[in-house]
């Protein structure tokens, strides 16, 4: 009896194993669209269609509501849509860890384009092709678009970062230059935001200056360390000692914007808590322009916003592009800013006098006029920026000029 | 006719599986191994040869697109798939090895029915082999489906992932768009000198990981020893009040504790403004810049002491009191007997537990992760920062930049400084330490 005993225990043991390893491996059994072929795609309707969707956890409520409006704009199939929470930021890694079993369409910042067409990850945008181009704003269709061919359909564009300040502290002219704001700040004792040490910002120094390339190897090409390069980290370093310049970002501003914080730079995204934070108060614009070697320079940014795709091992191909052209076109942008004040790319949309009215995507639209595609930016940039601009902040002892060429050594490493 | 037919079934078995089994009345026996023999050609045939073919090269053919008027899409003509092949190939190669010493067995089980029977024996039966394997044979029994789980679940995923290590798969070579191959021992060359940001940055991080290691393991261990017997001394009124206060640091969840800690002590932080408010600085201070390696070592002191102290109450108190009593009498102060009599004691019966702190903190993921992330970042570093250790600057490498096959070799390398360190100290004091050694 004890060795039926131990022999069951080893076999549940065994089981749990199992178990464990079958339930660790994401969304296993996920319809990958077996009723269809792309051979029977072609036009004429009455088929029975299995997608899979992906999108954030904050986006479920419009992406259900634009599948309901898909179906109902194209009675002559059955779809039968399956969502899954995954948020923009992990769709590309988790796309590629098992590519067969991911989404058919799916939303993912645009960063990632360049990784995923690399992986041989995303189809072609074909169909439709031209119309998509003509009706989105063409920084937008820029994003989407790698060594010529459009790769995927632009959804948002609202990732980037400009000026917000307090108004009964800066004026909207102050707001114009660095150093009138700093002035001001400094006057009334209260403290600036400009998170040096991220990577992101610290490109609005460099971008200004320098130019950001891609040599035919994938590798990244700057010239940060030039006389212009180093101008512009004179002036990072000038701007960090002025002593109304603090650390901190985000949580930061969320927290003391218009107690001791009277300006910041940051995104869309924290547009909500700064109108709480200022009330009447609240302003944003484009960013300031920077006394750099001796010239007024207008400080550049990234330009980036969320990119849907269509997953080149998709069996129903034909049916998603024509889902994914639904889900980025006028109506659900328009439904989108409507639901959650997300930043359309949709020319018609991005007119609208609702879109217009809306402070921080002016300033936002505004700031784009001056902003690099995010696109073009190799993953050896963040780190060796990122790690130049902590030393900025952490005080430089010896020489600029020697951090310099050894971050743009990481970076064209 | 025995000495030809014998022959023949000895050759036949060969060949056929089974075969020298079925002859000799082992008939279910040798259905058995014929039907192992099927399975394992049909599975080669089926699945395993193909990926077997492409193990050496790991794929040929990339995935293209080919234009479809009538659909007016680029349809994707798919490709090898380096990492399934990868995978799968690893798995036939194990399949092959289980079918190889299934064949050993069956040439040996022909062999011993040959023998029996030349000896006029009967070869057991395969009720008689049941019956063996559920009495004198049941350790096989009962081990071969935890070993299989451990095979399959453990060991394969770790080949898996070993194999990386001498691939060039990264995010320039990832599937299914782009294939990946062997480059033999390329990425620890890059590691070790070939690379010399790479290697710098590697001696850097295992310098500051060992440092952080010691330090660590040794500030919990005798600050909490200094803890339980500050509580166990006579005279301390309230110990178990004392000792609970202690424990409820344990009983949040450590991750809480830490997230927590990170914001009391940010440049901006409840620490800092409080500070500023009472007039005692004028600048924050910047635990997370400045003293980033002595706030992770302090904020891990104070969340390790608590476990340590928890451990050495009940070994204190196990001490025998008539070899202080002795000593007290022989002269000795409190100094000597903690010298001579505590630490001892103390250490024999420690010594595993402060081996795996030990191997822990080497791999203390989530004190540093959840604590600085890493940084302060550094240009004396690659994609690194300065309080990193080897595991964070591996998971940062997986998961923020695609590239497997440094990460794989880290892991490999990790894998080789703990297993040494452990082996060695293991030798040094839990194996060599006989209690008789002691006193």
């Amino acid at each position: 009896m004890k060795k039926l005993l131990a022999l069951t225990l080893a076999s549940l043991l065994l089981l749990a194993f199992a178990a464990g390893c079958v339930s660790a491996s994401p969304s296993a059994g996920t319809p990958g669209g077996n009723t269809n072929t792309d051979g029977s795609g072609s036009q004429p309707g009455g088929e029975t269609v299995d997608l899979l969707v992906w999108g954030p956890q904050e986006g479920m409520e419009f992406l259900n509501k634009a599948i309901e409006e898909f179906k109902n704009a194209h009675p002559e199939n059955t779809y039968n849509i399956t969502t899954a929470i995954v948020n923009e930021g992990d769709a590309k890694s988790r796309l590629l860890e098992d590519p067969e079993a991911g989404a058919d369409v799916f939303a993912f910042a645009d960063d990632q384009l360049r990784d995923l067409v690399g992986a041989g990850a995303l189809y072609e945008i074909t169909r439709n092709a031209g119309d998509i181009k003509s009706r989105n704003v063409s920084t937008a269709v820029d994003i989407c678009t790698l060594d010529g061919k459009l790769m995927a359909y632009p959804q948002t564009g609202d990732n980037g970062y400009f000026l917000y300040y307090d108004k009964s502290v800066i004026s909207a002219e102050d707001a114009k230059t660095l150093d009138a704001i700093l002035a001001r700040c400094n006057d009334t004792g209260m403290k600036f935001i400009y998170a040096v040490n991220e990577a992101w910002i610290t490109a609005s120094w460099f971008l200004a200056q320098g130019t950001l390339g891609l040599g035919d190897d994938g590798k990244q090409i700057v010239d940060f360390n030039n006389a212009n390069g180093l101008a512009a980290a004179e002036a990072m370093i000038a701007m960090v000692n002025s002593g109304a310049w603090v650390t901190g970002w985000n949580e930061v501003m969320t927290d003391s914007m218009g107690d001791t914080i009277a300006a910041g730079v940051s995104g869309t995204w924290m547009a909500n808590d700064m109108i709480t934070k200022l009330g009447d108060n609240y302003a944003a614009t484009k960013l300031p322009t920077a006394t750099i070697g001796g010239r007024q320079v207008q400080l550049s940014s990234f330009f980036g916003g969320k990119l849907v795709g269509v997953n080149s091992q998709s069996k129903v191909a034909v049916h998603a592009m024509d889902f994914a052209d639904f889900l980025t076109g006028e109506t659900m942008q328009a439904l989108n800013f409507e639901m959650r004040g997300i930043g359309p790319t949709n020319i018609k949309v991005a007119d609208s006098a609702d879109v217009k009215a809306n402070i921080a995507l002016a300033a936002f639209a505004e700031q784009a006029k001056y902003a690099y595609p995010q696109r073009d930016v190799q993953g050896s940039y963040w780190d060796a920026v990122g790690a130049f601009g902590s030393e900025v902040v952490n005080g430089i002892t010896g020489s600029p000029q020697s951090l310099l060429d050894e971050m743009v050594a990481q970076i064209m490493e | 006719m025995g000495q030809s037919k014998a022959k023949v079934i000895t050759g036949l078995n060969f060949a056929v599986m089974g075969a020298g089994c079925a002859a000799r009345g082992q008939v279910a026996k040798g259905i058995l191994l014929f039907a192992a023999q099927c399975s394992y050609i049909c599975f080669m045939v089926f699945f395993g040869a193909g990926y077997l073919a492409g193990f050496r090269t790991l794929g040929v053919t990339e995935q293209t697109a080919a234009w479809n008027e009538s659909l007016q899409i680029n349809e994707t003509i798919k490709g090898d798939n380096s990492m399934l092949i990868l995978l799968f190939g690893i798995l036939s190669l194990a399949v092959t090895a289980l079918f190889i010493y299934l064949y050993i067995v069956n040439i040996r089980l022909g062999f011993k029915a040959l023998q029996a029977e030349r000896e006029g024996r009967r070869p057991p039966t395969f009720r008689e082999d049941l019956r063996s394997l559920w009495n004198d044979k049941y350790h096989l029994v009962l081990l071969t489906l935890p070993a299989i789980g451990l095979l399959a679940f453990t060991v394969l995923p770790q080949i898996f992932m070993v194999c990386m290590a001498f691939t060039n798969f990264d995010k320039t070579h990832q599937p299914p768009g782009k294939l990946f191959t062997w480059v033999g021992f390329d990425n620890f060359k890059e590691i070790f000198w070939s690379n010399p940001r790479k290697s710098q940055t590697f001696l850097r991080i295992l310098g500051w990981t060992l440092t952080w290691a010691v330090t660590a393991t040794a500030t919990c261990y005798f600050g909490g020893i200094a803890l339980a017997l500050l509580i166990n001394k006579k005279g301390i009124r309230l110990k178990k009040m004392w000792r609970s206060f202690f424990v409820i640091t344990i009983a949040v969840p450590q991750f809480v504790s830490l997230l927590l800690i990170r914001q009391f002590l940010n440049d901006n932080g409840t620490l800092n403004i409080l500070l500023q408010n009472w007039g005692l600085i004028d600048q924050p201070i910047m635990f997370f810049r400045d003293y980033a390696r002595q706030t992770v070592l302090f904020v891990n002191f104070w969340i390790g002491v608590p476990y340590t102290m928890l451990i050495t109450t009940g070994i204190l108190m196990n001490i025998p009191a008539d070899l202080y009593e002795s000593a007290r009498m022989d002269g000795a102060g409190p100094f000597l007997t903690f010298r001579k009599i505590t630490v001892p004691y103390m250490f024999f019966v420690t010594a595993p537990y402060l081996i795996t702190q030990f191997v822990g903190n080497i791999n203390n993921f989530n004190v540093i992760y959840l604590l600085t992330g890493g940084e302060p970042k550094s240009l004396d570093y690659y994609k690194a920062g300065k309080t990193d250790l080897l595991i964070t600057w591996l998971y940062k490498q997986t998961v923020d930049e695609q590239d497997y096959k440094l990460a794989s070799t880290l892991g490999i390398i990790i894998f080789i400084i703990i297993g040494a360190f452990s082996l060695l100290s293991f030798n040094l004091f839990a194996g060599g330490g006989k209690e008789e050694n002691f006193q």
